[in-house]
């Protein structure tokens, strides 16, 4: 189910696991834009592709790292701590990533704030 | 009463000590650890014993020898039984005032939390005397880390596959209460089921570290 109110916002993600993600990458903030959403995750494509470990990963699959936080949360201003992974893929939608392994991907832990 | 009663799983060679049969065992440390994920001093427990398996086998080999009513390691037939004993007779030891009790011993206004990390980021926590050696970002720990990586790895939801799991005395407030890891999607259609607990905070935070734990 699309949550509707999210979408096109501008967003800011900041990474701070893996922590050898800090040294290579920077914690960010990397800015981005919600293209999708489902009941838990929110799709966004970032304004600038991330180079990490040899990947370059271009859109971020974000859902709420701890239970009783929920996606919304980020549109009462909250810095919302998500489990986050990042995904070679250049894609608006959030089908289009379920199961395909072939995608270069990589998990790290962050937060998302909207602009 | 001779291997108390129960011939099957357990032999008595010598009429002293109770063994158990057969040689692939079920430990008594990873039941504990598995039964209590949550609970500081159930893993610190577990820690002991499998400390203590080590100094048994080198004082007297890999056959187990200590006398015990309730054995370190037990054959798989008697596992289950094992689980049971151990959920029902360690209930009360790992509830909360037992962790409370392990966090009232640390020094006045200040905690222990751990974090399983990388050897690199130990480095720099170690160098800095900060946690996650001054990175700036969201600072996550939990109470009780799992002892093995891929268990920590699993409950916590981490990127990586951990190499240390690093206790640490931390100022006492600076953490959030503790939350319940969600799964992760750390690759498409592979999940991590999370469940365990972890606290965050943010900012510099000094940390003395007490015990590292080697995976």
């Amino acid at each position: 189910m699309k949550n509707v109110k999210l979408l096109g916002h501008k967003v800011t993600l900041k990474i701070s696991d893996p922590w050898e993600f800090g040294t290579e990458c920077g914690i960010g903030p990397f800015k981005g834009i919600i293209k999708d959403t489902n009941i838990d995750h929110i799709l966004i494509k970032l304004e600038n592709p991330i180079k990490y470990n040899g990947k370059v990963l271009i859109v971020a699959l974000c859902r709420p790292r701890h239970s009783g936080s929920k996606i919304e949360d980020i549109l009462n201003r909250i810095q919302l701590s998500a489990n986050i992974l990042l995904l070679s893929v250049d894609t608006d939608s959030i089908s289009t990533i379920n199961n395909d392994r072939s995608i270069n991907s990589a998990p790290v832990i962050g937060t998302v704030e909207l602009i | 009463m001779y291997c108390s009663g129960n011939p099957i799983i357990y032999k008595d060679p010598t009429g002293h000590v109770i063994l158990p049969q057969g040689n692939d065992k079920v430990s008594l440390s990873n039941t504990i650890r598995n039964e209590f994920p949550n609970s500081k001093v159930a893993n610190l427990v577990a820690d002991v014993l499998d400390k203590g398996k080590a100094v048994a086998e080198k004082v007297f080999g890999k056959e187990p020898v200590l006398p015990m009513a309730y054995p370190i390691e037990v054959a798989p037939a008697a596992g289950s039984g094992l689980i049971k004993n151990v959920v029902d007779k360690t209930k009360g030891l790992f509830n909360k005032s037992a962790d409370d009790t392990v966090n009232a011993s640390t020094k006045a206004g200040t905690e222990v939390v751990q974090r399983a990390m990388s050897k690199a980021e130990l480095v720099e926590t170690q160098k800095t005397g900060l946690i996650r050696g001054g990175k700036e970002g969201t600072h996550y720990v939990s109470d009780a880390v799992n002892s093995t990586a891929n268990r920590a790895r699993q409950r916590l939801a981490i990127p990586n596959k951990p190499e240390v799991r690093v206790s640490m005395e931390v100022p006492e407030g600076k953490f959030s209460a503790p939350s319940k890891v969600e799964p992760f999607d750390v690759k498409p259609g592979k999940i991590l089921p999370g469940g365990g607990n972890e606290r965050t905070a943010t900012g510099n935070i000094a940390v003395k570290i007490l015990d590292i734990l080697k995976y």
